[in-house]
């Protein structure tokens, strides 16, 4: 059930992407949708009262502590993939913004109007 | 002998690093960084011919630890980014004195090998797409190197498409991680071929099977997913062209979805004919759109979506045989049809982008029409330009001929005798469109003298003459015997997944650990 909060996010971002005109708002889609991967990813290891994944004094154990942490791996995984996002949002910016400094528009359409303007 | 695995990676990455510290004037320690590291990556992949290898990165036993793990298809994979690699870094040293900051594109350059030699050699699937993703933001980077406004939109069409590409396959790897709680490849492999862990979880596997699928077919730049690509490569520098073209498209898109595909999921014929429908798909449209274009690289590029069509077309035919069932051998050969047109795909288009970039950066020309009269000013760029524009379009004695030979055999063996006639009508159109071409160069009327700005140089020259003499070579693979040597090891490594499911227990025992970390981590 709360794989439902994923898809909604993957698909608000889809339809950010294909419907905006704005560059900043198309990026901002791209993010939501790679949010929703990483909460997809995240609830994958998630488990109901689960303790945070941390060896203590309670759950010492290898087996105690496995029945009781959630899963860390996807904890692991998603701080990689935070990061790739990171630097994929980062470099899109810059290059919108040096987009902007040709066109002085975030627009798209704008945009191709001034390219085929320049091209004929 | 210790192992080497880990220096393909290690190299092309400190390599990067130390090229960011170099200044921006000492463009001659920056080429002889470059050089050197390509040179060694060369040099590795030789040594590492035939074979196989495994390395635990940090001495985490395998399902538990990330591994690299080098088989036939690796190899295949490493010797293709090391050829392309050196030949791009070598033809740049003149070609990006244009461009200023020539530090950063090589660091850039030498963090996108990293990035393909790790998805080369990674035998694990989240791994593999931090590898994937290292490569591919480094080509986004070099895409719109040039910061003119044609450049960055390509780069930023390119991103916003491609970051989504990335997050369907991570997508994919939550799913399946999800399911079988692993994601080293040997043991999903082993865990999915022993069926589902409950029965309704099949269609999961076959829908996170096909996001995947979809963000590879992305990154190849296959037909429908081909849009970035011609703009792209038109406008990018031309070495970036034929880097992306040679190698990133097929190691990141190709080779991963060969190896999700046959060994991970294991092939099913319902993908094998998704990959036939992409590939004849693909293969028809850049002829035909390559045809009627009228800027050279803009028309490069579309031939290139019609070469990666051959290679997954040859892909599906024979997955759709191995997975009837049927006999072996018609899907062998059109598995190495695929390899073989890997291989040549991975020689004559970055030629043919190198040549492009040669006569753009002397005379100024981009456009087919005015090429006229530029063979009698340019030897050793138009001659190179001809190898490579044969061998793309299959003349006999050329690689090219050859694997597209096997294609189609295959598919007439395989029963697909509308499919063979599809791939051969193709051929011609390709055929035709690059003797126009090549016509224009040799013999076209000059309407006005090309002017010649200033004489290729010695570096750009080497660059060509020793993909032209590879082109030329890549014809030897045809010989049963070199055939064996190089391309079956390729065919096998995708055939037989019992094979690397297995290696998952060897590889363990050959790098036996002093202590064993297992004790602490349960799951």
């Amino acid at each position: 059930m709360v794989y439902i909060l994923a898809t909604i996010l993957l698909i608000v971002g889809l339809f950010g992407v294909f419907t905006q005109k704005n560059l900043i708002k198309i990026i901002i889609s791209v993010s939501i949708i790679e949010s929703a991967v990483n909460v997809f990813l995240i609830l994958v290891g998630y488990r109901s009262g689960g303790i945070a994944p941390l060896m203590t004094e309670q759950h010492s154990q290898a087996e105690v502590f496995a029945l009781h942490s959630v899963d860390p791996l996807p904890q692991a995984m998603i701080l990689t993939s935070i990061v790739i996002s990171l630097s994929i949002l980062a470099l899109m910016v810059a290059i919108s913004l040096r987009l902007y400094h040709v066109y002085g528009t975030y627009d798209i359409t704008e945009i191709r109007k001034a390219r085929l303007n320049s091209k004929s | 002998m210790t192992n080497l695995l880990p220096l393909m990676v290690a190299i092309p990455l400190a390599a990067g690093f130390v090229l960011a510290l170099i200044p921006r004037t000492g463009t001659r320690t920056c080429n002889a960084v470059a050089c050197g590291a390509s040179a060694a990556i060369l040099v590795i992949a030789l040594l590492l011919f035939g074979k196989t290898d495994a390395y635990q990165m940090g001495g985490w036993e395998i399902p538990i630890g990330i591994n690299l793990s080098l088989d036939g298809l690796s190899w295949l994979m490493l010797i293709i980014i090391a050829v392309v690699g050196f030949a791009v870094t070598l033809f740049s040293f003149a070609y990006m004195d244009t461009y200023t900051s020539k530090n950063r594109y090589y660091c850039i350059l030498m963090l996108m090998v990293a990035g393909m030699n790790g998805t080369a050699l990674s035998g694990d699937i989240f791994n593999r797409f931090v590898y994937v993703e290292i490569a591919v933001i480094a080509s986004y980077i070099l895409v719109g190197f040039g910061c003119e406004a044609d450049e960055l939109e390509a780069a930023l069409k390119y991103a916003v498409l491609g970051a989504i590409a990335s997050a369907l396959t991570l997508f994919g790897v939550a799913i399946l991680y999800a399911l079988y709680g692993t994601v080293n490849i040997a043991h999903l492999a082993e865990k999915i071929s022993s069926g589902p862990p409950v029965a309704a979880a099949a269609s999961s596997v076959f829908f996170a099977a096909v996001v995947m699928l979809a963000g590879f077919t992305y990154k190849s730049a296959a037909v429908p997913l081909h849009i970035w690509q011609p703009d792209a490569f038109s406008t990018a520098p031309a070495t970036v062209s034929a880097a992306l073209s040679g190698a990133l498209i097929q190691i990141v898109g190709i080779y991963a979805m060969i190896r999700t595909m046959f060994i991970v999921f294991g092939i099913t014929a319902s993908i094998g004919w998704i990959l036939l429908c992409i590939g004849m798909l693909s293969m028809a449209f850049g002829a035909v759109a390559g045809a009627k274009q009228s800027e050279l690289r803009r028309m490069l590029s579309y031939h290139s979506i019609s070469q990666i069509g051959y290679i997954l077309a040859g892909l599906g035919i024979g997955s759709i045989v191995i997975a009837s069932g049927e006999d072996s051998p018609v899907a062998a050969l059109a598995i190495i049809g695929a390899l073989f047109h890997m291989v040549n795909h991975a020689v004559f288009q970055p030629l043919l982008f190198l040549t492009a970039g040669s006569i753009e950066s002397s005379t100024k020309i981009r456009q087919i029409k005015n090429l006229a009269g530029v063979a009698r000013k340019k030897p050793l760029t138009s001659a190179a330009s001809l190898i490579a524009s044969c061998s793309i379009a299959g003349v006999p004695p050329f690689g090219g001929f050859f694997s597209k030979m096997m294609i189609i055999i295959a598919s007439a063996l395989a029963g697909y005798y509308l499919i063979a006639i599809t791939v051969v009508a193709i051929s011609i159109v390709t055929l035709v469109a690059f003797m126009r071409f090549q016509y224009k160069m040799f013999f076209g009327q000059e309407i006005e003298p090309a002017k010649i700005e200033k004489k290729t140089p010695i570096s750009m020259k080497v660059a060509m003459a020793a993909l032209s003499v590879i082109c030329i070579a890549t014809s030897l693979l045809a010989i049963p015997a070199v055939r064996s040597a190089v391309l079956e090891p390729a065919k096998e490594a995708i055939v037989d997944r019992e094979s690397y499911i297995n290696r998952l227990n060897t590889d363990n025992q050959s790098t036996a650990n002093p202590t064993n970390y297992k004790t602490e981590t349960g799951k």
